[in-house]
Order: C-alpha cells, then sequence, then structure tokens
C-alpha cells in the first residue's frame, strides 16, 4: 500500500515536471522580474531531485504545499473546503447505489424470469450503458425544467451531518427487530446473531441517513441519483449473478431442507455468499464515483474537490493537482485495504499471509 | 409449419444439429451463438450502421459541419429551411461562390436556362422614442415628436434599441405597459431610443433572375429589370423558387446555437469518438497481450515482476493521471490515444497471462519446444493466436469503456486539437449542448440527440461484447 502510493506521487510529479512551461507562464501582467520571484519562492527553479525530495520530506509531515494560483491559500486549505460537498455527495451515491442494487439484484435472482427480472436487468443494462454526464442533464432537463420539481443546482447545498445520529438511532432499533425474528442458523454456515445485526444496522442507518439528507436538501437529489445509477445498475447485475452462483449451492439447499423459511435461506444463507462479487466490486466503484464526481460537480455547479482538481489541472496548479491526486490515490488504496479485509471475513476461504 | 412436430423428430433434429455443430471450427460454433442472441444480433446492427455512417461520414451527413449558417441558429428538429447564403448578391454575370446558394450554382453549370424566383421583405423602420420610467412605459413619441397612444406590433415586425440593436420582446406597446423581460432597462425615469422596423406582407418585393451558361443573364425587382447589384440578406427572405420547385433542406435534429446541423455535428463526432475507441483499445490490446503473453511464458521471477507491477498500477487512480497528462501536454490525437491505451492495458495483461499460463503446459506447445522452436515464435505462433476468442470479447468491451473515458475528457473540457482545431467528439456535443440548454431548457435537441446516439452505441456494445462473451466463452455464461 505505501509502494503504491510513491509510485502515484513520484509519476504524477514527473509528468507535471515533464511538461513544458511554468505555471506562472500563462498569466498575463506578470513581469518576468516578478515571475522569477514567483518561482523562486516556489522552489521551481532548483534541480528536480531537490524539489521532489524537499516535496516528499514536507508530505510526510501532512504538508502539501502552497497552491500557486490562489497564492494565499494553502492546499490543506482548499481540500479542506472542498472534501465534505464531495464526500457527502460520494458517500449518499455509494449508500444509494447499494441500497437499489442489492434489493433489485436479490430479488431478481430469488424471482428468476420474472417480470421484475427482466425489467430490473433491463434498466440496470440501459444504467451501465448511459454516461453520467448525458444522464445528469437529461435529469435536470426533466426534473428541473419540464417538471419544475427540483432544483437545477446544487451548488448552495448546507452540508449537515445533523441527520446521521437521528438515522443512527432509528435504524439500529429497527434491524435489532429485524434481527431478532431471523433465528440462528446452521453452525458454520451462520452469521452470529451480533454481527448480522451490526452488518445490517450499518446498512440501514447509512440508507436512513442518505434518506433524510436528501428530503433535507432536496438539491442533492439530481446529483446524487446521477452519481449513483451507473454503481447501482452494476451491483444490481453482480448481485443477481452472485445469488444465483449460490443458490443453487448445497449449503443452500441444506437450509431449505431444514424447513427454514424463504425469507431465512435468502438473508441468512445465501445474501453472504451471493454478495462476494460486489464487495470486490466496491473498491473499483469508489474509484469510478471520485471520477463521476469530477462530472457531476461540474454539472450541478457543487463547489467539490472534483471541480477543484480539474480547474487546477488546466491551470498548472502544481501542488494542488499533486495534493488532490494523493488524497484521491490514499482514499482509494485504503478502501481497497478494506475492502480486502470485508472479503476475508465474509468469505473465510480466502486467507492472506 | 401446418403438421404439428413429433417430439422425437425434434430430438432428432437436435442431435444432427449438435453433430454438424461439433464440425464446425470454434469460430462458426460462436457466430452460430452469437446469431441466437437477438440482442446481441441487434447491438451488432447497430454498431455495424452507426460505425459505417461514421466511416463514410461525408456522404452520409447532409451538411458540413464546419458551416454555419448564422442566419438558422436553434432551429428546432424537423425544421425545414429554405437553401440561402448569408447574402445572395445578384448581378448579370458570373457570380462568386458565396454569393448564391449551392444549388442554384450548381443548376448554373448544366448549360440549360433556368430561372430564379424570390420574395424578399423590405423593411420601413420608424424611430420611436420611449420615455420610461424603471420598465414602465410613460410616453410613446413617433416621427416629428408626435405622441402615439398604441403600438401594436404585425407578425414580421420586431422593436429593437436603437443603442445597441436588442430587441425588445414586446407585441403591443402603449402608456402603462411594462417592457418584458429580456429588454433594456434602468432604474428612474429615462428615455428609451427604439427603432421599429415593419415587414408589412404587401411590402414584398419579386425578385427575378434568369440564367443560363454559367452566368446571370438577367435581374427583374417587381418586373422591371434592375441594374447594378443587387444584394439581399438572408433573413429577409421568405421565399426562393429555382424553376418553381422551392429550394429548401430540412435538419432533420434541428441546428445549434451557431447553426451548425446537429446530424451532421453527430455523424462526424462519432468519427473521432469510435476512432479513439477502436486505436486506443488497439494500443493497449498490443501491450497487454504482450506483457501478458511474456510473463506467463517467462515464468518465475520475471514473471512475478511484471504482474507486481500490473498490480500497482491497477490500484493507481489512472482518470486522475489522464488528466494530468493530458493537461500537461499538448493535446494531440496521438496523445489522447496513448494516454487511453496505458490506462487500458492491465485488464487484458492479466487475462492473457492466465490463458497462456494453461497453454504453455499444452501438448502442442510442448511438441513445438521440442522441435527446437525459438520462444519468440512459440509465444507469436502457438500462445497469442489461442487467446484470441478472449481478445476479441475484451476489445468489444474496452471500445465503449473508452468511447466513455474519452467524451468524458472532452466533457470536462479536454477536448482534442488536431492541427491547432479542436475536434468535437460526443462528449464535447453533449457537453456544449448542456451549455445551450437555456433558462428552461427549450433548446433540447443539441443535448438530447447527440447523448441518445451516444449512450445507444454504448449500449449495443456493451450487449454485443456480452453476446460475445456467451458466445466464445461458454463459461462466463451469466456472469456480469
Amino acid at each position: 500500500m505505501p509502494l503504491v502510493l510513491f509510485v502515484l506521487v513520484t509519476l504524477t510529479f514527473a509528468l507535471i515536471r515533464a511538461a513544458p512551461g511554468s505555471p506562472f507562464q500563462g498569466e498575463r501582467n506578470v513581469p518576468e522580474q516578478v515571475r522569477q520571484q514567483l518561482e523562486e519562492k516556489y522552489g521551481l527553479n532548483d534541480p528536480w531531485y531537490e524539489q521532489y525530495g524537499r516535496y516528499l520530506g514536507r508530505l510526510a509531515q501532512g504538508d502539501l504545499g502552497i497552491s500557486t494560483k490562489y497564492r494565499d491559500r494553502t492546499v490543506n486549505e482548499i481540500i479542506r473546503t472542498g472534501l465534505p460537498p464531495t464526500a457527502l455527495l460520494g458517500g449518499t451515491a455509494i449508500v444509494l447505489a447499494l441500497a437499489i442494487g442489492l434489493v433489485a439484484g436479490t430479488i431478481g435472482a430469488v424471482r428468476q424470469n420474472s417480470v421484475f427480472d427482466y425489467a430490473s436487468m433491463s434498466v440496470a443494462t440501459l444504467g451501465m450503458s448511459v454516461p453520467t454526464f448525458v444522464t445528469g442533464p437529461v435529469l435536470v432537463l426533466v426534473f428541473a425544467f419540464a417538471w419544475k420539481l427540483l432544483p437545477v443546482s446544487a451548488s448552495g447545498f448546507e452540508v449537515s451531518y445533523s441527520a446521521w445520529p437521528v438515522a443512527a438511532v432509528l435504524a439500529l432499533h429497527v434491524a435489532w427487530r429485524v434481527t431478532e425474528r431471523v433465528r440462528v442458523g446452521a453452525a458454520g454456515f451462520s452469521w452470529g446473531r451480533e454481527a448480522a445485526c451490526a452488518w445490517l444496522a450499518a446498512l440501514l442507518v447509512a440508507v436512513a441517513a442518505a434518506l433524510t439528507l436528501l428530503v433535507r436538501n432536496t438539491a442533492l437529489i439530481l446529483p446524487a441519483v446521477t452519481l449513483a445509477l451507473p454503481y447501482g445498475s452494476r451491483i444490481a447485475r453482480l448481485m443477481r449473478a452472485g445469488m444465483l452462483e449460490v443458490v443453487g449451492q448445497d449449503y443452500v439447499r441444506t437450509a431449505r431442507a431444514k424447513g427454514l423459511s424463504e425469507t431465512t435461506v435468502v438473508v441468512r444463507h445465501a445474501l453472504k455468499g451471493g454478495i462476494l462479487p460486489v464487495v470486490s466490486f466496491l473498491g473499483p466503484a469508489v474509484t469510478g464515483i471520485l471520477v463521476g464526481s469530477l462530472v457531476v460537480e461540474r454539472i450541478f455547479a457543487i463547489p467539490g474537490l472534483g471541480r477543484e482538481f480539474v480547474e487546477s489541472a488546466l491551470n498548472r496548479d502544481y501542488f494542488l493537482v499533486l495534493g488532490i491526486v494523493i488524497l484521491d490515490g490514499a482514499l482509494l488504496v485504503t478502501f481497497n485495504l478494506v475492502v480486502d479485509v470485508v472479503y476475508g471475513f465474509l468469505d473465510p476461504r480466502i486467507r492472506y499471509d | 409449419m401446418d403438421r404439428a412436430r413429433d417430439p422425437a423428430d425434434e430430438k432428432a433434429e437436435a442431435a444432427a444439429d449438435d453433430a454438424h455443430r461439433a464440425s464446425d471450427g470454434p469460430w462458426r460454433q460462436a457466430w452460430r451463438q452469437l446469431r441466437r442472441n437477438r440482442m446481441a444480433m441487434a447491438g451488432l446492427v447497430v454498431v455495424l450502421v452507426v460505425g459505417l455512417s461514421a466511416m463514410f461520414a461525408a456522404s452520409v451527413a447532409p451538411f458540413d459541419p464546419r458551416i454555419s449558417e448564422s442566419w438558422e441558429t436553434s432551429l428546432p428538429p424537423g425544421a425545414r429551411h429554405l437553401d440561402l447564403v448569408n447574402e445572395i448578391v445578384l448581378q448579370k454575370g458570373s457570380p462568386r461562390e458565396r454569393d448564391v446558394p449551392p444549388r442554384v450554382l450548381a443548376a448554373m453549370q448544366d448549360g440549360h436556362d433556368h430561372v430564379l424566383t424570390m420574395e424578399v421583405l423590405t423593411e420601413e423602420v420608424k424611430q420611436l422614442r420611449l420615455t420610461m420610467d424603471g420598465a414602465k412605459v410613460v410616453q410613446i413619441q413617433g416621427d416629428r415628436a408626435a405622441r402615439l397612444p398604441k403600438v401594436e406590433l404585425g407578425e414580421d415586425d420586431f422593436l429593437r434599441a436603437k443603442e445597441d440593436g436588442a430587441r425588445i420582446a414586446a407585441r403591443v406597446l402603449e402608456p402603462g405597459a411594462e417592457l418584458p423581460p429580456g429588454s433594456p432597462r434602468k432604474d428612474g425615469r429615462w428615455v428609451l431610443l427604439a427603432e421599429w422596423v415593419r415587414r408589412a406582407p404587401d411590402a414584398r418585393r419579386k425578385v427575378e433572375a434568369g440564367f443560363g451558361y454559367g452566368a446571370i443573364s438577367r435581374v427583374l425587382v417587381d418586373g422591371a429589370p434592375h441594374e447594378g447589384e443587387l444584394r439581399i440578406r438572408a433573413e429577409h427572405v421568405r421565399d426562393i423558387r429555382l424553376d418553381g420547385e422551392r429550394l429548401e433542406h430540412v435538419h432533420l435534429l434541428g441546428t445549434d446555437l451557431n447553426g451548425y446541423d446537429v446530424f451532421s455535428r453527430i455523424v462526424y463526432g462519432g468519427r473521432i469518438s469510435l476512432l479513439v475507441g477502436l486505436v486506443a483499445t488497439l494500443v493497449s490490446l498490443t501491450i497487454g497481450v504482450v506483457w501478458g503473453a511474456v510473463a506467463a511464458y517467462a515464468g518465475g521471477r520475471v514473471d512475478v515482476v511484471m504482474m507486481r507491477t500490473v498490480d500497482v498500477l491497477y490500484a493507481l487512480p489512472y482518470i486522475f493521471l489522464v488528466i494530468v497528462l493530458m493537461t500537461a501536454f499538448e493535446r494531440s490525437l496521438i496523445m489522447l490515444f496513448v494516454a487511453l491505451g496505458l490506462v487500458q492495458w492491465l485488464t487484458p495483461a492479466r487475462i492473457v497471462r492466465g490463458q497462456a499460463l494453461s497453454l504453455r503446459r499444452r501438448e502442442f506447445v510442448e511438441a513445438a519446444v521440442t522441435l527446437g522452436t525459438r520462444p519468440a515464435a512459440i509465444l507469436f505462433r502457438h500462445i497469442v493466436p489461442n487467446t484470441l476468442g478472449i481478445v476479441v470479447v475484451f476489445t468489444t468491451l474496452t471500445i465503449p469503456a473508452v468511447v466513455m473515458e474519452e467524451s468524458f475528457l472532452a466533457f470536462i473540457g479536454l477536448t482534442v486539437k488536431f492541427q491547432g482545431e479542436p475536434i468535437d467528439s460526443w462528449g464535447a456535443l453533449v457537453e456544449s449542448g448542456r451549455n445551450a440548454l437555456g433558462v428552461n431548457g427549450e433548446r433540447w435537441w443539441m443535448l438530447v440527440f447527440p447523448g441518445a446516439v451516444m449512450s445507444l452505441t454504448l449500449f449495443s456494445l456493451n450487449f454485443l461484447g456480452d453476446g460475445l462473451r456467451d458466445a466464445l466463452d461458454p463459461r462466463q455464461k451469466g456472469r456480469s
């Protein structure tokens, strides 16, 4: 994991350094002398290895440098203001995608070849093929312009976390009631009651929080749905395929033979195996959602990191570009690690040495 | 068939079919499989149609996407429009190319006599002086400061501010009325000098031009000969006929803000998008196949190092690097091929390595080794060709991914430049369509059509890819 980050930093650094021109060259009204002073201040005139070494040294202390475009702001500051909207949007989108995808995929697999199955799979294939930058504007066209239900831009949405604790308590309660009714299954194949409760609660908390957030912030609905659509579709397809594979296996047949109810069989036994492809997809999905936020933030004028990144790349704002790439890289690598751990937890056959 | 089918009959047929199938090569079998998959076949048809029309864009697109018709901007889909040029100049003798509509020019060359008839609006401009209170009209004065009680505009009439030529959207002007939004406005009491452009229907002139042998022989205005040159602006022409036949064309999908034909732009845009998709996929395939096959064949430490590299690169947020690459360097087409190709080669490297590992232990490879064939020859004659099935599937599934990535880059403003000129791929069209929507989305066609064509193509490619995978690699069937 540190290796990946190191390669990422080096590669990005090399790319930016290899590019012709300086970040101050494009600006007009910068006299030659001032430009040289600026380059001196940012240390751009030093040999590359010194710059690289200095950057690594600062990075180790968590200092990402100063933006060359907004000269009075550090990269850390910019990231601190840009991250909350992006995180909120991305988190809401991935929770929505999971909620829709898991439910649609499971029902599709349990009721294979039903009308619901065909309908949801067609929608899912369509959802995967239509790029976010088409869905976004089209959703705006339909819901904001034609029907006037939702606001066009989300620039002013409120970043609030107050919804989360309320949702958490509510979801815990619901999860407790649900798991109480599902009896413990055969040893070795079942989740412990506490674990099952925790998992379900976590998902429900997230869903409830996302929903409360959306109700309180209608401006967030369109961007979140736009971002969630392709991943929800993909998750639905993966979930359906995974469940179909598991449903035919012996341990599920055993569970049925014991006389367990269909709900118990699906929720307690099949789900755990069927969800595996979805879990391994979560890593790429988070990457995709980060990338997608570049587009969605642009469409809906959200002042987040994605917009900042595109602008900084266009402005050649060296340190800002580096900072955002490193942050995103770190997020992805961490997430992939978490996914690996969860995977091992769900599927005991997999062991990491 | 009127005879009820006997189940035994069917079984025999199926058996014969199976036997027949077994005698076919793997490619024919796959083709058979694919033909049975209706969605995949539909996808294939769509992909072929889109691909061919992009290939022969010049003959498919009705208009040149580089020629804008500034007098017909933002026409809705299906709008019929007269064949015109910016300014028609009629004068005895050979006209210059840009002075008459192309179809007239074409007709001139055939050596026969033709007659061009036009109906042209004449404009009468009246000066108005509006005394305003904010956006409210207090007093209207016409010529010689005469007060007018009310001004009602005819269908072709319009009002414009004298100062900057801005249109004033009012249809009726009377003291006490407010000017509609979009009109010039100031706070407090002020004076707005306006022009009332009247285009009375009875003020239409009939212009006739006769020509033959490549030259205009006579110009008549309302039946009387006109000497010297006659200039007619496109926006004043209400009717134009060549030998009695109306000269008009249809913009199937409308025109955009700059008067370019949307359909033509989509066709030409597809050329860029699909070209990028195809070439970048081939680049990534070449790297990936060679990398994977070499790693598998070499084995041992080389294999470990090569595949570790792939693992590390896999974990990078690649699209960010592509963006950095595209902004840092010149955004040429080749750069784009390289950037996108470099992103995609990791997956085929892994797949091919897996395949090659199992192929390496097969008898025919061992036979080749025994015969003393060089390793390179074994790799490219024996191992790589046998991974082709998977490579084909990968290609059809990667093209849409690359097309999407390229359009994504174009959408965030990183359009490719070719010889210094930006080229509009589908992504760029969608982006400009989004910007052109207007306050209420009234110009929807500039967004919806490019988006729909693009989505349909990606949808079809995905279905085709899925179908091919089912046909070529039945073990994977049903996976997503």
